[in-house]
């Protein structure tokens, strides 16, 4: 391992070349916190200078990688140093806010849903319950959200998948007809929630839809 | 082969004896055989809080030859796995043991046939302390999150990694660099680039031991509002400015139960099991099995070439 006073700016946050800013914000946060004045874990460590030193390297570190224009320029110096490849950096892809859901779905989740527009592998989640929910003549508010809780998927995300509001959703799922759209809209609706549980929509929407008589 | 854990970490207090009793029962509830000594010479109480407060024997009558071989200090306690070889208590040399009678009780210690060896180290940073900690790779270290614990960890921490790098020159024939490790004390890892410039071979052997190491840490006393990532972070920081390896084991909770136990004499994870300090212990026990696995996976069996490593 590289003694710390040679590492680069990505080796002194342990972070891969092609990390995005929101990483790189992440990881100073963590050092200040880890080499901070109120700091327990690196007490009586470092002499003072010594510390005061590796937070101002950190500083550094944090104000070249953050900015677009001087973290390309590092780049350069350190693809000219040979320590970097020009195909491992960070090319600044994404201009769009990650979205929050993003961050907290956890991996089980990610392959069971992967967005709204996936028409291939039309055949139902594999768990006994939903089969038997999905067996039913009809299906009330309550079914489709025992399937969804099965599934794992919380509301917030179907709304964010389908930008369809929580609180309609809520109202499908409660039943409560009144505050639901005319039934054009409300079968697309249904659709698109049964597309996000990569159920069969077709049949959701008409085994829901039959409840609500013309 | 036994696996040798030396647990140490400087500051007293900080709970290693119950560590080593707790963590002695779980591994010989888990079917391994397992030996606790305590290394503690001249503080010895282990067989206390492990519920022998009378050991017939101690280490003591070996150090003075009463008796000729180790084995004949080992007492059995309750559980059918787990022994213990009690440290001296009626002895005022043996604290102060001379190098050629360390060197003795650290070889015999070598040859004994368990699968686990629990080291019960004592407070402090002695030689003989540090000695026994750097016997074995597997090091743990036992501190509190409070400053005062951690310091002495750290402290405990840089001795140990001075004292490999002395142990390590000195089979080189190498004792100029003695006093540039008094000068580098508080920045170890300017002695190794120091080392690097000045003896190249010699600084590949001292990296070479250093990264050997395979360092454990535990918090214990570990109350509700303490901050969970502190043992994750101070891993880190060996890692990134010592250069040793260390894993954290987990916390492990404060619980005023503890001290009833000890006053009572009696083993803590065997009259209070269900208490969350017992639960965390065990899951380190199980931690510390698992890695056994690892290696075991990752070491091609060889028949008849097995040596214990120093």
């Amino acid at each position: 391992m590289k003694p710390f006073d040679q590492q680069n700016h990505y080796e002194v946050f342990d972070l891969p070349p092609d990390a995005t800013p929101f990483e790189i914000r992440q990881a100073y946060k963590a050092g200040v916190e880890l080499y901070g004045d109120d700091a327990m874990a690196t007490y009586s460590f470092f002499p003072e200078s010594e510390r005061k030193k590796i937070l101002c390297r950190l500083e550094e570190a944090f104000v070249t990688l953050i900015n677009e224009k001087t973290r390309a320029e590092y780049d350069q110096t350190l693809i000219r140093g040979r320590e970097l490849e020009e195909g491992i950096r960070y090319k600044g892809a994404s201009k769009k806010p990650i979205p929050l859901f993003e961050l907290k779905s956890s991996r089980g989740i990610k392959h069971v849903v992967s967005g709204p527009s996936k028409p291939e592998s039309p055949e139902p989640a594999d768990t006994p319950l939903v089969h038997e929910i999905l067996a039913h003549q009809q299906l009330t508010g309550n079914d489709l959200k025992k399937i969804r809780t099965e599934l794992g998927m919380s509301l917030e995300r179907i709304a964010q998948e389908t930008k369809v509001r929580i609180a309609l959703l809520q109202s499908i799922e409660e039943d409560q007809f009144d505050e639901l759209p005319s039934r054009f809209h409300l079968q697309g609706f249904l659709k698109s929630y049964a597309q996000c549980l990569r159920l069969d929509p077709q049949a959701v929407a008409r085994k829901y839809m039959q409840r609500i008589q013309p | 082969m036994a696996r040798i854990w030396p647990i140490g970490g400087g500051k007293g207090g900080s709970g290693k004896s119950l560590f080593v009793a707790g963590l002695g029962s779980y591994l010989a509830k888990a079917g391994k055989e397992t030996l606790l000594v305590d290394a503690d010479l001249g503080g010895a109480n282990l067989h206390t809080v492990v519920g022998m407060p009378h050991p017939a024997r101690t280490v003591s009558a070996f150090i003075n030859r009463e008796v000729h071989t180790l084995e004949e200090t080992i007492i059995e306690t309750g559980h059918p796995s787990l022994f213990l070889i009690s440290g001296a208590r009626n002895s005022l040399d043996v604290a102060n043991l001379p190098y050629a009678q360390k060197l003795r009780f650290l070889r015999a210690i070598f040859k004994l046939p368990y699968e686990h060896i629990l080291l019960d180290l004592g407070a402090g940073t002695s030689f003989n302390t540090l000695d026994f900690f750097i016997l074995s790779n597997l090091g743990i270290f036992v501190t509190t999150p409070e400053p005062t614990s951690i310091e002495n960890t750290y402290h405990f921490i840089r001795s140990a990694y001075f004292r490999k790098i002395r142990q390590v020159l000195k089979q080189t024939r190498l004792r100029a660099f003695h006093h540039d490790i008094k000068a580098s004390w508080k920045t170890p890892a300017a002695f190794v680039d120091m080392l690097r410039h000045e003896a190249p071979e010699r600084a590949a052997s001292v990296e070479k031991a250093l990264s050997a190491f395979r360092f454990k840490l535990v918090l214990n006393q570990f109350r509700k509002h303490d901050d969970a990532r502190l043992g994750l972070q101070i891993c880190r920081v060996c890692e990134k400015h010592l250069g040793l390896q260390m894993q954290f084991l987990g916390n492990i909770r404060f619980d005023d139960r503890v001290h009833d136990a000890v006053c009572q004499k009696v083993s803590f994870v065997d009259k209070y099991p269900y208490t969350q300090a017992a639960l965390d212990l065990r899951a380190i026990s199980q931690a510390i099995l698992a890695t056994e696995n690892d290696q075991a996976k990752a070491r091609p069996k060889k028949v008849g070439t097995s040596r214990p490593s120093r």
